[in-house]
């Protein structure tokens, strides 16, 4: 680890970690390496393990005593320094039938045409930073900043499962039907958050995601195939 | 083993009513929240009385009660906001373990004070259990509210039940009380002294905008914190809106956030407040040191 982290004892069970206040790969490869390490090292003693973008947040079961644990963390980033690079992950390659609703607003803001749009948007992978929002949510990093675009003033009662959308600086996928105020520019028919499915969701923490642009006939061959139980995310090794 | 052929039937869904337990804890980084009781100490006194296991699911109930048919025999018992209840026409107390027959129909009346009653039965309620929990949530448990017409399948099997009127005090502070326990947020230290000061001397109302993702306050509180990066929030989160408001964030509450993060109620505080409804007046009480 680079740096001497902070922290914040926030609750009897509440430990908060903080790095620098910035959105970077680098942070998010020590946080997810510093995660793995400590749900090994107090797995008996952690409810529950949250990430931010720059912060990373430990319930434990029961009160814990600070010095102990901060001791540990300091010996494990002394430790850990070399080997918090070696992250090898997935590129997962999600398809998208570019035809949003909200494409020409977008257009609108960006001064782009909807091809220009499709195409900076697919051009390069995201990084998965961590899930938040709502079960499935990505929050992805990585959108070129020609694409940014404001979030709605009025935002729409449903935006569908599937649907990929512009928030701001942000995009992601809707992994189920929900209110919200993004500009919606695609759908993929993949199902990125399945209960029924153990675990419900695939790509992890520091994992990449492609979009690649499909018409509606694929959309809805690919449909099928998923209704049919007969269609895998596919994903490449990075 | 237990028999899940016991069923409850939903004759009236009340307000707003669902399944909870302790929660589904440890699914925060796939964004799934944790769910459970809001009043946890309720909800924890119903499987007392019960002895049941901790964690066994009872039923959470807003405001107004409902009507509910036994179509098998159990004991049962109320915690939490007191309200008249009547088994067949006849009313028993609350936190008192009740002989259920079958066929027994359970009558609630709106509560008297407080907000949220807690239905447990012997066992606990059968519904499915998804990722450790039969917390219901949209999307991730089969129901996500209570309806007319459901039947809720509860343990059946005929052991030995607990001490029949089993009691212990009520506790009237969760009802009565105004006081909101309350630990210094991760952002509190960058907000002004001033306006730090003023949440502990500010009588708060509760607004209309509340569920069991969060409640809204009504008063407003001067804010120059900026936005802060997506960071993790948590069932008791006091966020400061750039509007001024503040919104505390509940058991249904998203696991991350982009508002500043104010104050962290206590466990204590989050059953307490769960006791509230809109109009209510909360004071928030500082606690430093644990």
């Amino acid at each position: 680890m680079s740096h001497q982290f902070k922290y914040k004892h926030i609750s009897p069970t509440l430990l908060e970690l903080y790095w620098p206040p910035k959105i970077a790969p680098s942070t998010l490869k020590e946080m997810t390496s510093l995660k793995a390490t400590v749900q090994q090292l107090w797995q008996e003693d952690l409810l529950d393990v949250i990430m931010g973008y720059h912060c990373l947040s430990l319930r434990f079961k029961a009160p814990f005593q600070l010095n102990d644990i901060i001791n540990k963390l300091e010996e494990i980033a002394e430790t850990s320094a070399e080997g918090a690079s070696k992250h090898s992950g997935k590129r997962w390659l999600i398809p998208v039938w570019y035809s949003g609703k909200d494409l020409n607003m977008v257009a609108e803001h960006t001064g782009l045409s909807a091809d220009q749009i499709i195409n900076l948007h697919k051009k390069h992978p995201y990084l998965l930073y961590f899930y938040g929002f709502m079960p499935g949510f990505m929050y992805l990093g990585g959108l070129d900043e020609r694409l940014f675009a404001p979030r709605k003033t009025q935002p729409d009662p449903l935006i569908e499962k599937g649907a990929v959308a512009i928030g701001g600086k942000q995009t992601g996928i809707y992994p189920m039907d929900s209110p919200g105020g993004w500009n919606v520019i695609g759908k993929t028919p993949v199902q990125l958050f399945n209960i029924k499915k153990d675990p419900p969701l695939q790509p992890q923490p520091g994992d990449e995601i492609k979009f690649e642009a499909i018409s509606k006939e694929d959309f809805h061959t690919i449909s099928t195939q998923i209704a049919e139980k007969n269609y895998q995310i596919r994903y490449e090794n990075t | 083993m237990k028999t899940p052929d016991g069923k409850l039937e939903v004759v009236n869904a009340g307000f707003y009513g669902t399944v909870q337990d302790l929660g589904r804890t440890g699914y925060g980084h796939w964004g799934i929240p944790a769910a459970g009781a809001m009043d946890q100490q309720s909800y924890q006194l119903a499987n007392h009385l019960l002895r049941n296991e901790p964690n066994a699911a009872c039923l959470e109930l807003t405001m107004i009660g409902g009507e509910f048919l036994f179509h098998h025999p159990t004991t049962a018992v109320l915690t939490g906001a007191p309200a008249s209840i009547q088994v067949n026409q006849q009313t028993v107390p609350i936190n008192h373990v009740i002989e259920i027959a079958k066929g027994d129909r359970l009558k609630l009346s709106p509560v008297k004070s407080g907000c949220r009653m807690y239905l447990g039965v012997h066992g606990g309620f059968q519904t499915p259990s998804v990722l450790g929990s039969r917390s219901w949530y949209a999307g991730i448990t089969p129901h996500d509210r209570l309806q007319e017409g459901m039947h809720l399948p509860f343990s059946a099997a005929t052991t030995q039940p607990p001490r029949a009127l089993a009691k212990v005090a009520m506790d009237d502070a969760l009802f009565e009380d105004q006081k909101i326990e309350v630990y210094p947020g991760p952002e509190a230290s960058e907000m002004g002294d001033t306006s730090f000061e003023k949440l502990f001397s500010t009588d708060f109302h509760l607004s209309a905008k509340q569920n069991r993702m969060g409640i809204q306050l009504e008063e407003k509180i001067e804010n120059q914190l900026q936005e802060i990066l997506t960071s993790p929030v948590y069932p008791g989160t006091v966020q400061l809106t750039p509007g001024g408001k503040t919104m505390i964030l509940m058991k249904d509450a998203q696991v991350t956030g982009g508002y500043p993060r104010i104050l962290q109620l206590t466990e204590q505080g989050i059953s307490c407040l769960s006791q509230k409804k809109q109009g209510d007046k909360i004071r928030f009480i500082l606690i430093n040191e644990w």
